[in-house]
């Protein structure tokens, strides 16, 4: 899976890290059980900070996307069961957008056809 | 003449390198031509190929007037006016095929700008995650160890140079610390095929350490050998061009053997997505990304590293290097001056003084045992000082004294040889062979 970071956006290097990884499990490009490059490994193929990645694996490893341990490095976690709960964060950024899209002029008929375009594009 | 032909014997492959490197950089490799990232389609465009085959015509003819300048050069008698040509010719070979490599990457970036392939800007940065989770197996120190060893063999043959030797050794541990620490530990992204770039990454980094382990080998074979030839001359010598050529045939056999592979594996690259980092590199050569947060970066192709110039350590270290390589003229000047200053030679009443430009030698009369005037001087090499058709100065030994300390003027004679009671031996000469006539003569009042 490549990782494409812009330096000139305004969301911080960290999470565009966090959200193309998130992205990347979802669209099944990183499977369960995948090991993903180190802290220092990550940081020194993009050219940022080693603290710039760790803050990116933390923020994961909080929201139960990936697991890592001293032997197998940082792994996307195995979905076992019960899923965990979704963010509250998640949540609320998802409601911001449902009144942005309200806003913007959208009914709930076409809001909703439009995340499920959008969902099943993830899917393909 | 001889020393003529050695001195632009070690600088005139500098044309036929340029040449082949350069003109190489006309091969896509990684979907880069020139310095430039292009997509597929490009290399069927006229007007590409067009550009391409006017730049390796250029290469053609300027490597030729680069060849053909050094003739009148061989000509000229004075060695100090002689260095100043061969530095400035240096110079010279660097840089002016680099302007042709300027001048065309120049060109198919504009034609780039104009068919709209330009997508990226210098804020983007691309990483494939599976290549970057790869480790990297760095060779072990005990492979450098052996050839360490043998460049320490010396010290056990021969203690009067052994800062030779040391200074030998050291850059054997170097080439250790120049493997671990100058190599940038990035995969190799092109496009989005994930094996392509872990065979690119790999072939790197096995190709990186082959080439330091083969330099240092070479190196402590070469201080075995200067150390069995160093009495005699061209021995030393031919050691010395053996080494050259072995590392410049190992480094640049490697360097084209990855290009080649580059060039194989990324032949059917550029069709679809491709990396292209053309706005983080200057004229395709300077690689400048204030984003980057790292010193030392992989060229694009090839094997070797360059420095991230928007870092202030790589500015003061080009910068440093660009005015040695300026400065290097004001060297032939120096000797200029040294060459034009004759060789000094009295007596006073209390010692024996030679004396050339800032340099002074007093050996006191009464220390003197013996002084004698020889027609000729034994065949004798240099410990450290200076040795020009005018000058020999400084520590200088033969089979015959063993070490000794001189300054005289050699195309002049006859020469005066002092030993004290001390057991050293000092020869004299001034440019005016009255003057170490006289001075003999005063000493040999004076004892």
């Amino acid at each position: 899976m490549l990782l494409q970071l812009d330096f000139d956006s305004d969301i911080p290097i960290y999470q565009q890290i966090r959200n193309q990884i998130v992205m990347g499990i979802a669209a099944g490009q990183l499977v369960p059980g995948e090991r993903l490059p180190a802290t220092r490994a990550l940081a020194e193929d993009l050219g940022v900070n080693t603290m710039t990645v760790s803050k990116a694996y933390q923020q994961l490893r909080q929201e139960g996307y990936v697991a890592s341990d001293r032997r197998t490095g940082v792994v996307v976690r195995q979905r076992e069961g019960e899923a965990p709960p979704v963010p509250r964060e998640t949540i609320d950024g998802l409601r911001l957008r449902l009144c942005e899209l309200r806003l913007a002029g959208l009914d709930r008929a076409e809001i909703l056809r439009l995340c499920e375009k959008l969902c099943d594009e993830e899917v393909r | 003449m001889v020393g003529t032909l050695i001195l632009w014997g070690c600088i005139i492959w500098v044309v036929p390198l340029m040449y082949v490197l350069l003109r190489n950089e006309a091969k896509w490799k990684k979907n880069i031509v020139v310095g430039a990232t292009l997509p597929y389609e490009a290399r069927q465009d006229p007007e590409v190929e067009s550009v391409l085959r006017r730049y390796r015509r250029q290469l053609g003819w300027v490597s030729l007037a680069m060849l053909a300048l050094v003739v009148p050069c061989l000509f000229v008698s004075r060695f100090s006016v002689q260095f100043i040509l061969w530095s400035v010719w240096i110079l010279v070979a660097i840089v002016v095929p680099q302007i042709s490599f300027v001048l065309t990457n120049m060109d198919l970036r504009r034609i780039k700008e104009e068919r709209g392939w330009h997508k990226r800007s210098s804020a983007q940065v691309v990483s494939d995650l599976a290549a970057a989770a790869i480790p990297m197996k760095w060779i072990s120190p005990w492979w450098f160890l052996p050839p360490l060893a043998l460049s320490l063999v010396p010290l056990l043959l021969d203690r009067e140079m052994w800062v030779l030797w040391v200074a030998d050794a050291v850059l054997v541990a170097l080439c250790y610390v120049g493997y671990r620490w100058l190599f940038r530990l990035r995969s190799e992204v092109v496009d989005e095929n994930t094996d392509l770039t872990v065979a690119l990454t790999r072939l790197r980094r096995y190709n990186w350490g082959k080439t330091w382990l083969w330099i240092a080998w070479a190196t402590g074979f070469f201080n075995l050998g200067l150390c069995l030839t160093l009495e005699w001359f061209w021995g030393a010598m031919a050691v010395t061009l053996v080494y050259c050529v072995v590392v410049v045939v190992a480094a640049i056999g490697i360097e084209f053997r990855v290009r080649r592979a580059q060039e194989r594996l990324t032949a059917d690259s550029g069709k679809e997505f491709y990396v292209d980092e053309d706005d983080c590199w200057i004229w395709g050569m300077f690689y400048y990304n204030p984003h980057d947060k790292r010193l030392v970066v992989n060229n694009r192709t090839g094997v070797n590293t360059t420095f991230n110039m928007a870092k202030r350590g790589a500015q003061i270290f080009m910068g440093a290097t660009l005015l040695i390589l300026l400065a290097l003229p004001l060297v032939g000047v120096w000797m200029m001056y040294e060459e034009a200053i004759p060789v000094e030679l009295r007596v006073t009443e209390e010692a024996v003084v030679a004396r050339h430009s800032g340099t002074e030698y007093d050996v006191p009369l009464e220390d003197i045992e013996s002084a004698q005037l020889l027609e000729e001087i034994p065949a004798s090499s240099r410990v450290a000082g200076t040795a020009m058709e005018s000058v020999s100065k400084g520590r200088y030994k033969n089979g015959e004294w063993g070490r000794f300390t001189c300054c005289l003027d050699p195309r002049t004679g006859p020469w005066l040889l002092l030993r004290t009671t001390e057991g050293e031996i000092w020869l004299f000469g001034a440019s005016d062979s009255a003057d170490t006539q006289s001075a003999y003569q005063a000493v040999e009042a004076a004892r």
